[in-house]
């Protein structure tokens, strides 16, 4: 109820924001009442958007706006206890109408309030993207859909894989929460995308560096959270079938989804496709860029006694990559000789779906039982436990029949169990309280024939947390405390001859401070503040990696006398909902890393029988980082708005006095958007533009990187939305045009810039049919 | 090996390096040739870290069309090195080569074995690495003095 009473305070004050002066004299009334039991809703926030009127409904759910203006009308309603929902009328006169809202079950309605504090709470500075955009982007990598959020940007590895970057922070850094469940891959190599299908979220969510003590892993307060759909609680089944092809690649993507609530239990199974064929920039193809996928997932909820919430749910993720042919290189002098080509090696003069070595195979598998039982509303305790399996195969190039043999075969089996209670007490405080129990088992496949790059290991870690938070009125707060304990226990293979079995233990101590608070001072205005204190241990690459990264033809080593790193965030956000024609948000953070881990030139040329290589050992500073994100939008009217975005990023290494590398250059994005006015038949229609700017990335040292960083560079995109209503069902069409002006560019953060361009115009139609 | 089968003299210029690419460097021997000698040129390559032995060599010789050796003579040796074994298509393989000496001279021989070149590239059936491409496999030099 508490929850409840922040929103009164919002939307009232909200009463004082009228809308401008026009001949708009109407009323608008009506009741709001339960869809299932037609009993009234009381004390149900609406919103009419574009008008910033907002109130509550009355004790016999009635409510009543006066002088609205003639044409569309959406109204948002919300209610703790209801799913929310947006619905859109005209009105031409004065209006009555009654609208009925969904109910969550009685006792779960706790559930997403709950989660909603440890994640998607607007107490937390980030941003999301939404099934729907989800669902149109699914021939996206997970980290490629991320790009449009604020402060995010993607280190990737030609079109292939992609990494997310929260402020500057990747890889290791970043931890992803998949369906409630810490992913666990491999996400130690910088070409490593996260093993996830993110068909089917409901939301995806990344949170930019504080608080989020609640959530295993060992990131530095960066999470992405992807978040399960509701499965729709009428007894009808529903589902979605979704299609998109893509000109660059000639690629196709098919995804299905299928949900019901039957009497026993509600379900939902998804399969999902993709086949792309080789990528082509302006000029030339990327000859093995080729990748296809295959995911499958099913998921069972059964509500007992309205107290008790049980999930079961698996997922099956399944890729092969191809990896520019070009891009494989044997040695140092291999790759200077790359780097001055017009187009890369091996680039052949046709498109092609084959993908050959070198390549990657990965498959990923997950299967979780997670349960909830309420001892009173908002109350309950939970329990998840998760079995993940990460199989990684790379072939490389290699002689004799050897190239059907992985170069590296490595399998990684994780078991977590995640227990926690999380306390409502009439004050209004939550309390949380958990334990958390991690393992993992990583094993080399000998079949490689090479000397391991990561050795087998098991790591345990054990981990405790508490969180105390409120919301009232204007304020909210939270405020929790974590302690995490990890034990290494590795087994090496020496790299002197006779081999032997090497072994070493290392055990890590880890605590991490967070607090944010949240203070909506007056209509629209809400400030935002979260600092925290993490620290991380080092990763097993960073601990034991021992040989030759291909890609940079470097050979990189580990440090087992690394220290946990400890980072000290803060971060600012001032937003804006409304303020005249205007939302916008800013956010300010600053970032220090004591003892940051980074791969460091040590000077040495080690000498092999393919040439001498640069050696690179994992060592330690002390790093600053800090930046904004900036986005603001100007509704010029109900149909027209244009959102303008700006993002910087800063590392400094203070040890030395030098930049950090792999720091995302500045980005500037200005998009135009035209909706389109709605009928019974069609609606959600609209255009967009969308243009980036990225500026040349001028803050790294020649001598810190093997070319310069590439030249600044300008996108132009186009998109168009249309949505066909039935009576059971809808019918979305949409189009996006990625680099329409098929401009030739390299981007920093793209690994392969070192040998080819960037791709050229990318044509994606999509057919989006749900029912 | 470089054989000089009329003097029946064995030249031997041999890299070994066991533990990979581990920190103990490789053991590298190098040799004295004679001057104005024609040398039959014998390369042999192994694996010895796995028992029994591999003969790379021969593999490398199965796939003669995937690969060519490059014979890099820097830092002015007075001397030439010509292909004598061929691939199934004509092109030079390089396991096997003449190497003749001229004037008393010093400097450095580097041998690189590229995976998958474009021999059909200018140049490179003649012996020239510039537009050979591929990727390097082998690249390994030594000191050599023709006396």
């Amino acid at each position: 109820m508490k929850k409840l009473k922040l929103y009164f305070s919002i939307f009232f004050i909200g009463l004082s924001f009228l809308s401008f002066g026009q001949k708009c004299n109407f009323l608008l009334e009506g009741k709001l009442v339960d869809s299932q039991s037609l009993e009234p809703i009381p004390f149900a926030a609406l919103l009419i958007v574009g008008s910033g009127q907002g109130i509550m409904t009355e004790p016999d759910g009635t409510f009543h706006f006066h002088d609205r203006c003639p044409g569309k009308q959406s109204i948002i309603i919300s209610h703790i206890a209801y799913y929310p929902d947006t619905i859109n009328f005209i009105i031409n006169a004065d209006t009555n109408i009654t609208i009925k809202l969904e109910s969550k079950a009685e006792w779960l309605k706790g559930v997403d309030v709950v989660e909603d504090y440890h994640a998607h709470d607007q107490r937390y500075i980030g941003g999301s993207i939404e099934q729907k955009s989800v669902s149109i982007q699914s021939n996206k990598n997970l980290g490629d859909m991320l790009e449009s959020i604020e402060g995010v940007d993607v280190l990737k590895t030609g079109t292939g894989t992609s990494k997310p970057i929260i402020h500057g922070m990747y890889g290791n850094r970043v931890t992803t929460v998949n369906r409630g469940i810490t992913q666990s891959g491999q996400q130690w190599g910088n070409d490593h995308g996260p093993e996830i299908d993110a068909f089917g979220a409901q939301k995806i969510s990344v949170i930019k560096g504080a608080g989020v003590l609640a959530y295993d892993g060992n990131s530095l307060g960066n999470i992405i959270i992807i978040k399960s759909a509701d499965i729709a609680t009428d007894s009808n089944l529903h589902g979605e079938v979704n299609t998109i092809f893509q000109s660059n690649g000639l690629g196709l993507t098919l995804n299905a989804s299928l949900e019901k609530t039957s009497k026993w239990a509600a379900w939902r199974l998804t399969a999902s496709l993709k086949k792309i064929g080789d990528n082509y920039t302006p000029d030339y193809y990327l000859t093995n860029t080729g990748k296809t996928e295959l995911n499958f997932s099913g998921q069972l909820n059964k509500t007992i006694k309205n107290k008790w919430f049980n999930e079961l749910y698996f997922s099956v993720f399944n890729t092969n990559i191809g990896i520019l042919r070009g891009s494989h290189i044997g040695n140092i002098s291999d790759l200077e000789e790359a780097i001055g080509r017009e187009e890369p090696f091996f680039t052949e003069d046709h498109f092609s779906y084959e993908i050959n070595p070198p390549r990657q195979n990965v498959q990923h598998y997950l299967a979780k039982y997670e349960a909830k039982y309420f001892t009173k509303p908002y109350s309950f305790f939970s329990l998840k436990y998760a079995w993940q399996v990460d199989n990684r195969l790379e072939y490389d190039v290699r002689r004799g029949d050897r190239s059907d043999i992985p170069a590296l075969s490595l399998n990684l089996i994780t078991n977590s169990i995640d227990a926690s209670y999380v306390h409502h007490f009439h004050t209004g405080f939550t309390l949380t309280n958990g334990y958390q129990y991690n393992s993992l088992d990583n094993t080399n496949d000998p079949e490689t024939g090479v000397l391991p790059l990561i050795p087998d290991y098991y790591s345990w870690s054990n981990s405790l947390y508490s969180i105390l938070e409120k919301d009232k009125d204007r304020w909210g707060f939270d405020i929790g405390i974590r302690y995490n304990y990890r034990i290494f226990n590795v087994a090496t293979i020496s790299r002197t001859v006779p081999r032997e079995v090497v072994r070493y233990n290392n055990d890590y101590s880890n605590f991490a401070f967070s607090g944010s608070l949240k203070y909506v001072w007056s209509p629209g205005w809400t400030a935002k503040f979260n600092a925290n204190m993490a620290q991380r241990s080092p990763d097993i690459n960073e601990l034991y990696s021992n040989g030759l990264h291909q890609g940079v033809a470097a050979i990189e080593e580990g440090n087992p006398d690394l220290d946990s790193e400890t980072s000290f965030k803060a971060l600012l956000s001032i937003d804006g909902e409304r303020i005249k024609n205007l939302h916008f948000q800013f956010v300010v953070y600053i970032q220090k890393v004591d003892n940051y881990i980074f791969l460091e030139a040590n000077n040495e040329y080690r000498l092999t029988i393919r040439g001498a290589y640069p050696v690179y050992v994992y060592n330690q500073t002390n790093a600053l980082l800090y930046g904004n994100d900036f986005s603001i939008d100007y509704l010029i009217s109900d149909r027209f708005d244009v959102e303008f975005r700006y993002a910087i990023v800063r590392g400094r290494d203070l040890n030395v006095n030098d930049y950090l590398i792999n720091i995302p250059p500045d980005r500037l994005k200005l998009n135009f958007n035209y909706h389109f006015k709605e009928n019974k038949k069609w609606g959600k229609a609209q255009i967009g533009i969308k243009s980036q700017y990225t500026f040349k990335q001028i803050r790294v040292n020649p001598e810190q990187d093997y070319m310069a960083p590439p030249a600044a560079y300008f996108l132009l995109g186009l998109s168009g939305d249309v949505t066909r209503f039935y009576s059971k069902s809808n019918l979305g069409l949409n189009l996006r045009i990625d680099n329409i002006l098929n401009t030739s560019y390299r981007d920093y953060l793209n690994r392969w810039r070192y040998f080819s361009d960037d791709i050229g115009i990318n044509i994606q139609l999509g057919l989006r049919w749900t029912f | 090996m470089l054989i000089d089968t009329l003097n029946n003299d064995t030249v031997i210029l041999s890299f070994h390096d066991l533990d990979g690419d581990g920190g103990a460097p490789p053991i590298i021997t190098s040799g004295v040739l004679s001057a104005n000698t024609s040398y039959i040129g014998l390369l042999q390559l192994f694996n010895e870290t796995v028992s029994p032995i591999i003969d790379i060599g021969a593999e490398i010789g199965e796939e003669a069309v995937d690969h060519q050796f490059f014979y890099l003579l820097e830092s002015n040796p007075d001397a030439t090195v010509s292909y004598t074994d061929f691939d199934s298509n004509g092109d030079p393989l390089g396991l096997q080569t003449i190497f003749s000496s001229a004037s008393a001279s010093t400097g450095q021989l580097t041998i690189v074995l590229r995976h998958e070149p474009d021999k059909t590239a200018p140049g490179v059936s003649e012996g020239d690495i510039e537009n050979a491409g591929g990727e390097t496999d082998i690249q390994v030099s030594f000191q050599i003095s023709i006396q």
